[in-house]
């Protein structure tokens, strides 16, 4: 049946109809904003989850982004690029936290404390971890960007920027480690390199270098055939005008030997290896005959020679390789090449980034955690750190930061993925059902660092209001669509959702025995008998959940 | 019917065990308790259910019932809860013909019902030529928690098929008949009753038309003429090539069924002035006739009862519905109209007049419109042309029924005057009747129709060709599909019997 209107019949309004209700959607938000406020209030973590939502606010517009087919390569490109502020969000956030949470607990008053402080933090940081998921899967599910291929997609962009950031830490923390740790190991790469140029091009004079002629004519053998196979020869030849004939049987014959080349190389590889064993016991001479030793010996050693074949291997290569790329960019567009490629530009756009203002980051980011913490461990930090620049360079140090913060968002949207694949989440209300476990775990993790009850279970009816609502208004725009009449049953569904969370709600209170002043904190709460309360919730709890299972 | 459990609150289960853990964990009975409201989602969601909900009943009706094409159609469901349950989420998909697009509102609804208690769903859908089969609607209810669904089909009561104008209404007689009926005045001088001019007396004259006044005057013999009254004899030529299958956005009927359905109205109101009256079209073949078409590839159906003129507008609706992609060109070309055999000789690709997208809906009326100064020579030349101008008879008027898409209505009207013919025009709007600069015209029920530059570009180019026509001679009639067809049908009779 056609359920599009006939003069505006454009598949851009046809799929905009059929995504989630604006009301149950603006409802999802409205909630998650307000248990997110209230428990990142309640926990005194506001300033962290301030910087870690627009962290996740930057991580949900680059899947914005990302949805545009029309400019593709500009829209790639800021994508990538917003996943390092997205990152940078999200751990400067909650590293903001749990180094005010870290200073705040310790030293800690004794051994035994260290364990309960530990837990605090990690609730604090949990609470921080489900509030920036709500804000992260909230902003989502405005436009519905959230699915599994969305997350695929976004996953292997980050990945594409994290590369050149990594590779160069790798690097430069590798030689560092050697230079500093060994000085003399660090000139064996260079002394290695020299001898593999000595014996490839100029090898010692008056010996048979079998091996190395090998080496180097399998090379050569290498890069000749997969130059002729890979340029368009035949190509050439029949578009000749001048006796076509001739010049199609000149390629045939190319490419014959060509690949009988290719075959005598690497069959003389075996013997080479046999013969280089023979000579180094200096038996080669007495099983070679003497008429064949002497002019292999002159073939082998001659510089001319090996500069020779090493001077054809590059040429063919390079020429090989440049074909290559050329018949690839003649099968895709160059849009989608740049597009492609746009990820790992991005990435070295942030490597000439730290480069630029390293010194200024490295500075801020140990001012700021040493004006955190109490004296003594401030000192021991800054001695630290400035150790730790003075061995790897502040370059490297930031570098590494910046790297780690790309690859924990790729390994962040990789678990992400694994969550679609498993099917903990569906593409359908994906961006809601996010929303409502980040609301969930921060509300349930409030509770363990002391937050009020009326907090904790309103947190926990937020999230499953929102969870509720969300995958109500998802399927209710596939059934029904924007453009139906559905504005009483969404308010009725929703009214009731909020009335079985407030029922819940305040039937867990009387469980807690909890009095209307305990509400809001300022009582000790029902201590006794609460217990009891609570276990026999538990046998109720236990009963419902075997109704539920049935 | 269809029940469904769904399974909506697994995650609530999942968050009861992990308040359950860390309420162990933290040794915090608050959040064992808080495990209660999961808990109370999960209860509520396992223990709704719809037994005792019944199906409701649906009525449906059409305003207006029998509509001309393009006309738009008020759906009107009327759905009532007749149980004594409430239906807190009853969900309503109407089942409306593929073939017809809605023009507004939504054929689908999520509403809730309390017992006795009904509602109403309205939408709407443009008319196309035929008979059109609307399905049962489709209804969902499901409870509060929306656990338990039923999936089910309602019979409706009230219509369920959308009859679109085949059959034809009273012609319009009330302004446009002659003073006598089946005839029209020349400017020939000869019998008749109005006076025209006077002459020298020729041997043989009837001596009832002698001056015999200014015999006595003056001695003279003189004789009177009187203006000539002929039988009115018409042809109507239908355009339903491919060129003219173009539509402005998808769901409206193309040119050439708005010029067939335009045809047979004035055919039978040409009949009722008592105008002999002849049928032919272009654009039909073989396909679209019971037998094949005559050698001149022209169905015809003559004023004295050669042919049918059922079969040949039979035949114009079989052809205007054939606007699939490879049938109507966008190049300026005739496509897929062959003059000699009328079978598509080349099909080129491009935007259809089917297509949804109403951009490349009006480039196709745009691009086949755009045929451009090249065609006129070689229409005038066409085969089927001659052919149709040899079968007609010298004092025929020729009314040529075309959305006038491309320019070759105009030389065949230059054609057909150059012959002596009287020609006029009846065109219907098939470019969704946008204009240039002015306001954008509203539908019958008052909403605007949505113009894009195409629709506008294409809409000048008609109001050029038609243009054209009047230069060459002919009288065009200007049919906006948005307005009743009987006051162009009016101006095409007073053209016809009075030129």
């Amino acid at each position: 049946m056609t359920d599009t209107e006939s003069p505006e019949s454009e598949a851009r309004l046809a799929d905009a109809n059929w995504t989630p209700t604006r009301a149950s959607t603006a409802l999802a938000l409205v909630v998650t904003a307000g248990g997110v406020a209230a428990l990142t209030a309640a926990v005194g973590v506001r300033t962290g989850a301030l910087v870690a939502a627009g962290g996740a606010a930057c991580l949900a517009a680059a899947f914005r982004l990302l949805d545009f087919d029309r400019w593709e390569v500009a829209t790639t490109l800021a994508a990538s690029l917003l996943l390092v502020p997205a990152g940078g969000g999200v751990a400067a956030g909650i590293g903001y936290e749990f180094v005010a949470a870290f200073a705040a607990s310790f030293p800690a008053a004794s051994q035994t404390g260290v364990v309960g402080q530990s837990l605090q933090i990690t609730g604090v940081l949990a609470v921080l971890w489900g509030s920036t998921l709500a804000v992260f899967g909230a902003v989502g599910s405005i436009r519905g960007d959230l699915t599994g291929q969305s997350v695929r997609r976004t996953r292997n962009l980050a990945a594409g920027v994290a590369l050149p950031s990594v590779v160069a830490f790798v690097a430069l923390a590798g030689r560092a480690l050697v230079a500093n740790r060994s000085p003399e190991v660090a000139e064996v790469p260079a002394e290695i390199v020299g001898g593999a140029a000595d014996w490839l091009l100029a090898p010692a004079p008056g010996r048979l270098h079998a091996l190395g002629f090998g080496v180097a004519f399998a090379g050569a053998s290498v890069a000749v055939h997969w130059a002729v196979q890979t340029l368009p020869l035949r190509a050439l030849a029949g578009e000749s005008s001048t006796d076509e004939g001739a010049a199609v049987r000149v390629v045939d014959a190319l490419e014959w030997a060509a690949s009988r080349l290719l075959v005598a190389a690497v069959s003389w590889l075996p013997v080479a290896l046999f013969v280089f064993v023979a000579e180094e016991a200096a038996l080669a001479s007495e099983v070679i005959p003497a008429r064949a030793y002497g002019p292999l010996v002159d073939l082998t050693s001659a510089p001319g020679v090996r500069r020779s074949l090493v001077g054809v291997a590059a040429v063919a290569g390079a020429l090989a390789a440049g074909a290559a790329l050329v018949r690839r960019l003649a099968r895709v567009s160059a849009r989608e090449l740049l597009a492609d490629y746009a990820p790992v530009l991005a990435g070295v756009g942030v490597l000439a980034g730290v480069f630029a203002v390293h010194g200024a980051v490295r500075r801020t980011l140990v001012g700021f955690v040493a004006g955190r913490l109490d004296q003594p461990l401030a000192g021991r930090f800054r001695e630290a750190a400035d150790g730790i620049v003075a061995f790897y360079g502040s370059e490297t140090v930031v570098l590494g930061l910046v790297a780690g913060v790309l690859a924990l968002t790729a390994i962040g949207l990789f678990v992400l993925s694994v969550w679609f694949l498993l099917g903990f989440v569906g593409d359908r209300a994906a961006g809601t059902a996010l929303a409502a476990t980040g609301l969930f775990v921060a509300a349930a993790f409030a509770g363990t660092v002391g937050a009020p009850l009326w907090v904790l279970l309103g947190g926990l009816v937020a999230a499953l209001v929102v969870r509720d609502v969300g995958e109500f208004g998802a399927t209710l725009g596939a059934e029904v669509g924007r453009r139906g009449e559905r504005r009483r049953v969404e308010l009725l569904h929703a009214l009731a959702s909020l009335g079985v969370g407030g029922l819940g709600a305040l039937a867990a209170g009387r469980l807690t025995g909890v009095t209307a002043t305990d509400w809001l904190g300022l009582g000790s709460g029902g201590a006794v008998g609460g217990v009891v309360l609570a276990l026999v919730g538990a046998v109720a709890a236990v009963v419902l959940l075997v109704l539920a299972l049935r | 019917m269809n029940r469904t459990r769904v399974r909506r609150y697994r995650g609530g289960l999942a968050g009861t065990l992990l308040l359950a853990a860390l309420g162990l964990l933290y040794a915090d009975p608050r959040l064992f308790a808080a495990a209660v409201v999961p808990l109370g989602y999960v209860a509520v969601g396992a223990l709704s259910s719809l037994s005792g909900a019944s199906a409701p009943t649906v009525e449906r009706t059409f305003d207006p019932s029998r509509p001309a094409p393009g006309e738009t159609v008020e759906v009107t469901l009327s759905v009532r809860n007749e149980g004594e349950s409430a239906l807190a989420d009853l969900r309503v998909i109407d089942g409306v013909p593929d073939e017809l697009a809605v023009a507004s509102g939504s054929p689908r609804a999520a509403v809730a019902l309390r017992p006795g208690e009904s509602t109403t769903l309205s939408y709407s859908v443009t008319a196309l030529p035929g008979d059109y089969e609307f399905d049962d609607p489709a209804v969902r209810v499901r409870t509060v928690s929306a656990t338990d669904r039923a999936t089910l089909t309602v019979a409706t009561g009230g219509e369920s098929t959308l009859s679109c104008a085949r059959s034809v209404g009273p012609p319009p007689l009330s302004r446009a008949t002659p003073r006598r009926v089946g005839t029209r005045r020349t400017d020939a001088g000869g019998e008749g009753v109005e006076f025209h001019s006077t002459r020298e007396y020729r041997p043989g004259d009837p001596l009832s038309r002698v001056d015999w006044r200014r015999f006595a005057k003056t001695g003279d013999l003189t004789t009177v003429a009187f203006r000539e009254e002929r039988s009115a004899r018409a042809v109507l030529v239908v355009d339903a090539r491919p060129a003219a299958r173009a539509r402005p956005s998808a769901g409206y009927p193309n040119g050439a069924a708005l010029a067939a359905y335009a045809a047979e109205r004035l055919h039978d109101a040409l009949l009722g002035a008592g105008v002999a009256t002849g049928v032919t079209a272009l654009g039909v073949t073989d396909r679209d006739v019971p037998d094949a078409l005559p050698d001149e590839g022209l169905p015809w159906a003559d004023s004295d009862g050669v042919g049918s003129a059922r079969l040949v507008f039979e035949a114009v609706a079989r052809a205007a519905d054939r606007d699939a992609t490879a049938d109507v060109p966008v190049d300026g070309t005739e496509g897929s109209f062959d003059a000699g055999s009328g079978d598509p000789a080349s099909a080129t690709d491009g935007a259809t007049g089917a297509t949804d997208d109403p951009a490349s809906a009006t480039d196709a009326t745009a691009a086949s419109a755009d045929g451009g100064r090249s065609g006129d020579s070689s229409a005038a030349d066409d085969e089927t042309v001659r052919r149709l101008l040899t079968r007609l008879s010298a004092d025929a008027q020729v009314v040529i029924v075309s959305p006038v898409l491309d320019d070759w209505p105009a030389s065949l009207a230059r054609s057909l005057t150059a012959r002596g013919h009287d020609v006029a025009v009846l065109a219907p709007d098939a470019t969704g009747g946008a204009r240039t600069g002015s306001e954008t015209p509203r539908r019958p029920t008052g909403q605007k129709r949505a113009d894009s530059p195409g629709r506008r570009v294409a809409a000048t180019r008609r109001a050029v060709r038609l243009r054209d026509l009047r230069t060459a001679g002919a009288t065009v009639v200007d049919w906006d599909v948005d307005d009743p067809l009987d006051l162009a049908l009016e101006r095409s009779l007073t053209t016809i019997l009075d030129p």
